[in-house]
């Protein structure tokens, strides 16, 4: 008697709440909730149901003001200018400087690691492999202009072995209150032909380097990586794509959380796009997200992740296209907009509400001069940080977008700002 | 009382139950079929009482509540934002599921958007980690699967069952 009761109660709430409930839910609780009926198992499918997730999806970050801030090579030098675009249809650009360690004649490209956090962000000159740097990392807090110098410091090395240094991770430790960066130092044979003694070279090795200790410590793990130098940092991880060790042709999404030093893996299946520029990985709503192109590169799909380790959570969200004339996803996530480099250079950005291309009116230069632009994509950060540079604009909340270090080739920062 | 009659600058709705209860258009002008009311030729604004045959005066006062809290905190500041949180965790703490879920007929009825908004959003928070029984008893869903292809969807979706709450 009491359960017919309580159904009574319980009926009635209307089709539409129902999906307008079920719209706001994250995709774990979706996907269990596919076998309470049929009507809900295949939500993802259902025209209805999606125009309510979008809906909410991009009434997330709704009253902010977006702007892009973006570095652009100058042609033929690999120095860069600094914009800062912003207004409805980012029509409105300031230039602005970069800090003092980036301004010498001898500084070249800049280079930007991970995702934006606490308003500051991780810069880096170009590394060079050898045995030894005199270059730091620089950790720019974009709101109090206050600068922090981290030195590479000193890397043993077997003689007749140089190495080389990549960085993965830049992130943030709440537990600790500690700003954590993540290397992957790779040993190399020297080319000489002087060298009598031949030494294999060491495996590769990583470090965590916490700003609070100011030093670099080794990690005891094997991680994957792979060569896209896509870094975004999400909720105390640190996250990039890799190859299984024992599988190359496997891909995986690490995870590497900054207070346990635990490493995720999740299995990616690229739905055969298997070119590295031409995928993204992005933060979209407090979620993972990939963007991958398909079909003669005219196509995209955006997922989202459910949870970390699990292969099938994978959820496909969005199909764009086929759109003309884009080469590559920055994979930058805003407001409801994706920033794509396209075929004649020019940065576009798609409104995945309206779904309308729109050209920014910047072109990515690239740093040789040369009118090919190297498809590697940038890699992004979509985490927004308040902005008081330059003095004359009110405060901003702003996305960068970070450039992959081995291709001086490109150099197309986007940084999407939004007025707080 | 005043000689000189004012015109009257409230509105007035009659709840299921107990008395008029008196909202300024302002807050009126939010729930549309109030609006609707008060568009139609007969509604005389000093004489008419709205009847409400489908909400109660608990969830009227709820409502109202609701609504002059927020159109009084439209700010983006951190503070209001705090203490927004905390009115709005206050709100949702005396209601009971089953009162959640009248409540959210009765913003449903009058349709009020934001306060629908935010109730859908309480219920989601709600049930987003609750088991799959509790989710049917809550909405009143039959289960029209059969055993097998229930089975079925939750090996596919193993995953997503980890971590479920007690009912």
């Amino acid at each position: 008697m009491a359960a017919t009761k309580d159904e009574k109660v319980s009926t009635n709430i209307p089709h539409d709440l129902v999906f307008n409930i079920l719209s706001k839910l994250p995709i774990k609780s979706l996907k269990r909730f596919s076998c309470i009926t049929p009507s809900w198992a295949d939500l993802f499918e259902n025209p209805n149901f999606m125009t309510m997730y979008y809906h909410n999806f991009f009434r997330k970050n709704d009253h902010d003001t977006s702007s892009i801030l973006l570095k652009q090579g100058i042609p033929d030098t690999y120095k860069d200018n600094l914009f800062m675009l912003y207004g409805e249809r980012f029509e409105n650009k300031v230039k602005f400087d970069w800090p003092p360690p980036f301004q010498g004649n001898d500084i070249g490209c800049i280079y930007k690691l991970g995702s934006i956090i606490n308003d500051t962000i991780c810069v880096y000159p170009r590394i060079s492999c050898g045995t030894q740097f005199d270059q730091k990392v620089i950790l720019w807090n974009l709101s109090s202009n206050e600068l922090k110098g981290i030195r590479y410091g000193y890397v043993p090395c077997p003689p007749g072995i140089h190495f080389m240094i990549a960085l993965h991770g830049f992130g943030y430790d709440k537990f600790t209150n500690d700003y954590k960066l993540i290397r992957r130092i790779d040993y190399l044979q020297d080319n000489s032909f002087w060298n009598d003694v031949r030494v294999d070279p060491p495996m590769p090795s990583w470090e965590l380097y916490s700003l609070k200790s100011n030093s670099w410590k080794k990690l005891d793990v094997e991680i994957p990586y792979d060569e896209s130098y896509d870094h975004v940092y999400l909720n105390g991880m640190c996250h990039w794509w890799g190859c299984t060790t024992y599988n190359e042709e496997e891909s995986v999404l690490v995870s590497f959380n900054l207070s346990d030093e635990v490493v995720y893996t999740t299995l990616v299946d690229w739905n055969g796009c298997h070119a590295t520029q031409n995928r993204a990985l992005m933060v979209m709503n407090d979620s993972i997200g990939m963007i991958t192109m398909h079909e003669g590169n005219t196509c995209f799909e955006i997922s989202i992740l459910g949870e970390l380790g699990v292969k099938e959570s994978w959820t496909k969200i969005f199909k764009i296209g086929p759109l003309s004339c884009v080469a590559y996803p920055f994979g930058v996530w805003y407001k409801g907009k994706i920033f794509f480099h396209k075929d004649d250079g020019e940065i576009a950005w798609f409104d995945l509400s309206t779904r309308v291309l729109e050209e920014i009116g910047i072109k990515g230069y690239n740093h040789n001069g040369s009118s090919t632009i190297n498809p590697k994509p940038i890699s992004l950060v979509t985490n927004r940080i308040l902005f008081k540079h330059p003095p004359s604009t009110p405060q901003l909340a702003v996305n960068f977008v970070m450039h992959f270090p081995s291709f001086p080739a490109i150099s197309q920062y986007i940084l999407v700002v939004a007025r707080s | 009382m005043a000689k000189t009659p004012e015109p009257k600058r409230t509105i007035s709705l009659k709840p299921c139950d107990g008395d008029v209860i008196e909202v300024s258009p302002m807050i009126a002008k939010q729930m549309q079929t109030i609006q609707s009311f008060i568009e139609d030729d007969s509604f005389i604004a000093t004489t008419t009482i709205i009847p409400l045959p489908n909400v109660t005066a608990f969830q009227l006062s709820k409502i109202i509540d609701y609504l002059n809290y927020h159109s009084n905190s439209k700010a983006v500041a951190d503070n209001v934002k705090e203490s927004t949180k905390k009115f709005d965790e206050e709100f949702l703490k005396e209601l009971e599921h089953d009162k959640l879920k009248e409540l959210l007929h009765a913003a449903n009825y009058l349709n009020v958007k934001e306060v629908l908004d935010f109730l859908c959003q309480a219920v989601a928070d709600l049930i987003q980690d609750k088991s799959v029984k509790f989710v049917r008893k809550f909405f009143g869903v039959v289960n029209d699967y059969s055993v097998e292809e229930e089975e079925d969807i939750r090996r596919t979706h193993a995953w997503a069952f980890e971590g479920v709450e007690e009912d």
